[in-house]
C-alpha cells in the first residue's frame, strides 16, 4: 500500500503522462481492462481525454477509492458534499468529464455528471433548456405547433 | 521497457458529429453526447416530465424519448378537492379555489385522455413495471382506459394503480367498470389498486383468478363490488376499504400476513373473526377501525407484530381492548387512533416506549388523538399492564 503499490501510466489526448496508483486507475473498467489484458508497464493511452479532464477525473476516483478503503476519514454526509462541489463546473468541463466518464466506463462518475445535467433540465421549459444547452430546433413552425398543442394541457397541469 | 497500446475509445461509427454552432459561436454539446448517455440522462427524469420535454426539442430527443426503457408512468395530477358547480375555465383555475362545470369537467377529462393516449402510444420500450392512472375519468372513458390497461399488460405490467375520482355524485353504474378481459401479459400483476373504480366480482374474481403472482391488494370505494369472494395462492398484503358493510369471503390466502380494514366505518369485529377465523393466526399486520362494543373471543393472534386499532370516543369501554391485546402474545407495535366524534385529531404523537409485562415482545404503544385527562390514561396503561411511565399528552 502507499508508495510501494503499483502505478498505471496514462498518456492522455494532449500527450501529458500521469502515473496513477493502480486502486486508483482501475476504478475506470477501460483502463482495468486494458491494463490487465495488456503488457506489465505498458503506457495506456486515453486518446479522447486530455490532461486537465483526467486530472480531475483522477482526483475523483482517488476521493472516492480513499473514503471507501477508510484511508481518508469523511462521511457519506461529505462525499456527497463534495461530489455535489466536483460537478460545479462550467458546462463545456461538465459535458468533457461525461464523455471520459462514459468511455472510460466509471460507472458512479457517469451517474454522478448525468444527474447533474438532468438536474438542470428538471424545472425548466423547453424553451429555456434549448438556450441552457443551445439546442437547435429542428422542427418546422407548423410542427412545433402541433407538438405544443398535444402537450400544453399535461405542462400546465404538471407546472413542469 | 515500454509498450504502447493504443486504446481507441470513441466508437467512431456510433459518433455523431452533430457539433452545431449558434451566432453566439456556442456549442451544442449535449447533442454531442452518444444516445445511451443522453437516456441515462432522461431516465434521471420522471418519465412523464421527460416526454413532455423532450419531444419538444428536437427530432432525436423525441426519438430518444420513444426509446427509453421506463420503470412506470405516473400520471397524476394535483387534483382539487371539492367544486360547487359554477364556472372556471380549466383545471389550472380549479385549482387555485374557483368554479367549473359539467361541460368544463368533460373538456379537462378529453385532454387528459389525450395526454395519457399520446404518451402511451407514442412510448415503444418494450416494458412497464408500473402504472398509475388519476383523474376525474369514467365510464364515458372507459374506451381509452382499457386500452392503457391492455398497453401496460402486454409491456408486462407489475403494478397497476387506478383511481377515477368523482367530484358530484355519481352513481354506481357511471363508475368506470373494470375489464373483465384477458389481456396477455396480466398474469404478471403483482400488486393492484384499484380506487373508484368500478370493479364487480366477477371482475375482481376474474382478474384474482388470471393474476397467481397478486401479492398486494387494495380496494376502495369500488360500489359495485357485491360480495367479492377473495381468493389468490400468493396474495400476502389485502387491504379493503369501503363505506358500506359489504361482506367478503377470503377463501384462499395461504400467504396473508397483512390485513388492514381500518376506513371500514361500522366494523364489526365479530364478523371479522367469524370471516378470517383461519387466517387469523398468520397475520403479522392488522390494521383495524371497530366499536368497542362486546368483543368476540380471539383465537391466538400467533404471528401479529403491528396492531392499529381505530376506534371512535373511548370512555370507559377501552378496556375491552385488553382481549385483543392478550390475543396477541408476540405483539411488537400497538398503535391507537382515537377518533373524535366531531375532528379526527391526525397529528401522531408517540406516547412512549414500553417494555410490557404480559407482552414481553411488546416494545411500542403509541396512541393518537387522546384527548382525555389523567384518569383515562390509567385505565389505559392498565388496560396494557404497562408501567405507567407514560408521559401524558
Amino acid at each position: 500500500m502507499g508508495s510501494t503499490s503499483t502505478k498505471i501510466k496514462l498518456r492522455t489526448s494532449d500527450q501529458k503522462v500521469f502515473e496513477v496508483e493502480e486502486a486508483v486507475a482501475v476504478q475506470s473498467q477501460t483502463i482495468k481492462y486494458f491494463y490487465e489484458n495488456g503488457c506489465p508497464g505498458s503506457v495506456i493511452h486515453v486518446h479522447s481525454v486530455s490532461g486537465d479532464i483526467l486530472s480531475k477525473i483522477l482526483d475523483y476516483c482517488k476521493k472516492h477509492v480513499n473514503s471507501a478503503a477508510g484511508k481518508e476519514d469523511i462521511s457519506p454526509e461529505e462525499l456527497y458534499e463534495w461530489d455535489a462541489n466536483f460537478v460545479k463546473v462550467d458546462q463545456n468541463t461538465l459535458f468533457d468529464l461525461i464523455l471520459a466518464a462514459n468511455c472510460l466506463k466509471i460507472e458512479s462518475l457517469l451517474d454522478l455528471t448525468c444527474q447533474t445535467v438532468a438536474n438542470m433540465i428538471k424545472g425548466k421549459r423547453p424553451k429555456e433548456i434549448r438556450t441552457t444547452f443551445n439546442i437547435k430546433n429542428d422542427y418546422t413552425p407548423e410542427a412545433e405547433e402541433a407538438v405544443r398543442r398535444e402537450n400544453k394541457w399535461a405542462f400546465d397541469m404538471l407546472g413542469v | 521497457m515500454f509498450f504502447c497500446l493504443t486504446l481507441c475509445l470513441f466508437d467512431l461509427k456510433k459518433k455523431k458529429k452533430k457539433v452545431k454552432h449558434d451566432g453566439n459561436n456556442r456549442m451544442d454539446r449535449i447533442s454531442e453526447l452518444p444516445d445511451d448517455v443522453l437516456m441515462g440522462i432522461l431516465s434521471f427524469l420522471p418519465p412523464e416530465e421527460a416526454v413532455l420535454k423532450t419531444s419538444f426539442l428536437s427530432h432525436r430527443w423525441k426519438q430518444l424519448w420513444e426509446s427509453l426503457p421506463v420503470s412506470g408512468f405516473n400520471f397524476r395530477v394535483p387534483l382539487p378537492v371539492c367544486c360547487r358547480g359554477c364556472h372556471v375555465k380549466n383545471m389550472k383555475d380549479l385549482r387555485d379555489g374557483k368554479y367549473m362545470t359539467v361541460e368544463d369537467m368533460k373538456r379537462e377529462c378529453s385532454k387528459f385522455v389525450e395526454w395519457v393516449n399520446n404518451v402511451m402510444i407514442s412510448h415503444q420500450g418494450s416494458t412497464i413495471d408500473e402504472l398509475r392512472v388519476r383523474f376525474y375519468l369514467d365510464k364515458d372513458s372507459k374506451r381509452c382506459i382499457d386500452k392503457w390497461i391492455e398497453i401496460a399488460m402486454r409491456k408486462q405490467v407489475k403494478k397497476l394503480e387506478l383511481d377515477f375520482p368523482s367530484l358530484l355524485h355519481r352513481p354506481s353504474n357511471a363508475f368506470h367498470p373494470f375489464p373483465q378481459e384477458c389481456f396477455p401479459g396480466i398474469e404478471f400483476l403483482t400488486s393492484l389498486c384499484l380506487v373508484n373504480v368500478g370493479v364487480s366480482d366477477e371482475a375482481m374474481e376474474f382478474v384474482l383468478s388470471n393474476c397467481p403472482m397478486l401479492e398486494t391488494l387494495y380496494l376502495k370505494n369500488s360500489p359495485l363490488l357485491i360480495h367479492p369472494k377473495i381468493s389468490a395462492p400468493n396474495l400476502v398484503s389485502f387491504e379493503y376499504h369501503k363505506l358500506r358493510k359489504v361482506p367478503f369471503h377470503i377463501w384462499y390466502a395461504p400467504k396473508l400476513a397483512e390485513l388492514d380494514y381500518s376506513n371500514w366505518l361500522d366494523f364489526n369485529i365479530a364478523y371479522l373473526v367469524s370471516q378470517l377465523y383461519n387466517y387469523l393466526p398468520q397475520l403479522v399486520t392488522l390494521r383495524l377501525s371497530l366499536f368497542l362494543m362486546d368483543l368476540p373471543r380471539f383465537p391466538k393472534f400467533t404471528s401479529l407484530r403491528i396492531l392499529t386499532c381505530i376506534t371512535a370516543s373511548i370512555d370507559n369501554r377501552l378496556l375491552l381492548l385488553k382481549s385483543l391485546i392478550e390475543a396477541s402474545p408476540f405483539l411488537h407495535k400497538f398503535k391507537l387512533l382515537i377518533k373524535d366524534h366531531k375532528e379526527f385529531k391526525s397529528g401522531i404523537e408517540e406516547v412512549g416506549k414500553e417494555e410490557a409485562q404480559p407482552n414481553k415482545y411488546l416494545k411500542e404503544v403509541e396512541i393518537v388523538g387522546f384527548l382525555g385527562n389523567q384518569w383515562k390514561l390509567n385505565l389505559l396503561l392498565t388496560c396494557l399492564k404497562s408501567p405507567s411511565s407514560l408521559r401524558r399528552l
